[in-house]
């Protein structure tokens, strides 16, 4: 049998690995943590601040305008809904595969995932204009005559798609942490953080009766969030795809906008991931460099796929013969967005392909520089195929740029505030690692041999 | 020793293998209430305790045919 490394290094007992995990948790913030803390609840501040002027003002104070409709509001919500399918991807279809690397780096890659979706959700709710009419996005009965939503529209299809996202894959984070806050509770030595943590354990045991339903749960949700990981992007890009605008109405979308999600959430797990390791230094024995070089890997075989897109795309614009497909694709190229279309090249199909080298795909610094570019790429990939494709469609009276505003900047930058504010919460107020789900996968408290 | 220990008894197990091992005897020592509490799952605990499979796929199921005929109503 191939001798594996181990999933845990430092030789751990089982005592130490609630320690460790429980350490952020049960100790004073450092320095660094309160520094990040701050300057992300500043610009969180800041991105309250821009996204109450643009609702108050109009939506005019944004770069959209005739011809794109459609801006960053858009861009920067596929963006994130795209970052949170690595989450799901890890927690569910790598726990249906039984895929025992996946236990260290599962929850906080759930919790990015869930952040990243409430990131994202907000964007189409104020891309309205109007959010305080928000709910006429669903079906109700109402006083507007037969007034109902169009089930024929992907954009209602992905209110469904989003929403039913966020909630399984909160609920999936939720479950998953349950067996942990007990633990936490058992150890609180105040009061409040007894009841605060007893509260969200539900009354957990650890008895046989609870693990038992306990496991059952974890199955079905992995079950349930495993098409998850595929419909809603795949819905997402029906947002595009469905419309008739060249450079939009392609059949590659789906899979293509399924690769890119998996590509840029593995980019930022990686990103997220190597910071960690710096600010819990404990953490490296937990999320090690073998789990860092698997996360790579996945990078660099989903960037190659979504390299492929981008070469296919090129290919049926000029096999298809249809001169507006040719246009527009020769014009995203070569045209007055070419730069960024180029950036997007190089983020995302040239720069990983360092992956290929096993050294660089065990540096921690290497790997932080090229997952940074892959988020870059992935921002711009939604920018490209949001904004050339509007810009530039079937009547030259119709051409217009994208009058990119301060506030357009203001919204993007801001949503990282949003983002990193709650992810910096988590990791001091929840277990970032799943303790109960690294346990079995240690060696220790079997009998050497009898298995 | 049922009759000597009538309000109950609990033991500590260090290990897994332990535990486990303990739950089978106690089982085939004919009790039946009686629970094992561990830290995380242990593999086999279920068998060894007697617990039948969870019923909660059922109450999946039924949610589910419930959710999609909602689902249905919505668009019809």
């Amino acid at each position: 049998m191939m001798k594996r490394n181990p999933l845990v290094l430092g030789k751990k007992t089982l005592k130490d690995i609630t320690e460790d995990i429980v350490a952020p948790l049960e100790s004073f913030p450092s320095k660094g943590w309160l520094g990040l803390f701050l300057s992300a609840k500043t610009l969180l501040i800041f991105y309250i601040l821009t996204l109450a002027m643009v609702v108050g003002t109009g939506m005019g104070l944004l770069g959209v305008n005739h011809p794109n409709a459609w801006g960053t509001m858009i861009i920067t919500f596929v963006f994130w809904i795209g970052i949170g399918h690595a989450g799901t991807l890890i927690s569910a279809i790598l726990f249906l595969f039984r895929q025992k690397w996946r236990t260290s780096v599962a929850r906080t890659a759930e919790a990015m995932t869930v952040f990243a979706v409430m990131t994202a959700g907000l964007f189409p709710l104020l891309h309205t204009g109007r959010p305080w009419l928000d709910f006429w996005l669903f079906p109700y009965p109402n006083q507007r005559g037969p007034l109902w939503v169009n089930f024929r529209s992907p954009l209602l299809w992905d209110v469904f798609a989003v929403s039913t996202y966020a909630t399984v894959s909160m609920v999936f984070w939720y479950i998953g942490m349950v067996p942990d806050f007990a633990t936490i509770r058992d150890r609180a030595k105040n009061k409040i953080r007894h009841m605060v943590y007893g509260a969200l354990s539900l009354g957990w045991r650890g008895s046989v009766r609870n693990w038992s339903h306990y496991e059952m749960v974890y199955l079905l949700l992995a079950g349930l969030s495993t098409p998850l990981v595929l419909s809603v992007h795949t819905i997402v890009s029906f947002d595009f795809a469905v419309s008739n605008l060249p450079g939009w109405h392609t059949t590659i979308f789906p899979p293509y906008f399924v690769a890119g999600a998996i590509f840029s959430g593995f980019g930022m797990v990686v990103t997220l991931m190597t910071l960690v390791r710096i600010g819990f230094p404990e953490f490296k024995n937990y999320i090690t460099i073998d789990h860092m070089e698997v996360m790579n890997k996945i990078i660099m075989t989903t960037g190659l796929m979504v390299g492929y897109a981008y070469a296919s795309e090129f290919f049926v614009a000029w096999y298809s013969g249809n001169l507006y497909e040719r246009e527009v694709f020769i014009n995203r190229a070569f045209g007055d967005y070419g730069w960024s279309y180029w950036s997007m090249v190089v983020c995302n199909t040239v720069i990983p392909q360092l992956f290929w080298f096993k050294k660089f795909r065990r540096s921690i610094p290497l790997m932080f520089i090229i997952s940074i570019f892959v988020n870059i790429g992935m921002w711009f990939e939604r920018f490209v195929i949001t904004v050339t494709s509007l810009h530039h469609d079937f009547l030259p009276s119709n051409w217009g740029n994208y009058a990119w505003s301060a506030y357009d900047t203001a919204i993007l930058v801001g949503s990282f505030g949003m983002f990193l504010t709650l992810f910096l919460l988590y990791l001091r107020l929840f277990p970032a690692i799943s303790i109960a789900e690294v346990k079995p996968v240690m060696n220790v408290g079997h009998e050497e041999g009898k298995h | 020793m049922a009759q000597k220990y009538k309000n109950g008894m609990a033991a500590i197990f260090e290990t897994e293998a332990e535990i486990l091992k303990a739950a089978h005897q106690v089982r085939n020592l004919g009790f039946r209430k009686f629970d094992a509490i561990t830290p995380y799952p242990v593999h086999g605990m279920e068998e060894a305790c007697g617990i039948q499979r969870s019923w909660i796929p059922y109450v999946t199921f039924v949610m589910a045919l419930v959710g999609l005929s909602l689902g249905w109503l919505l668009t019809w």
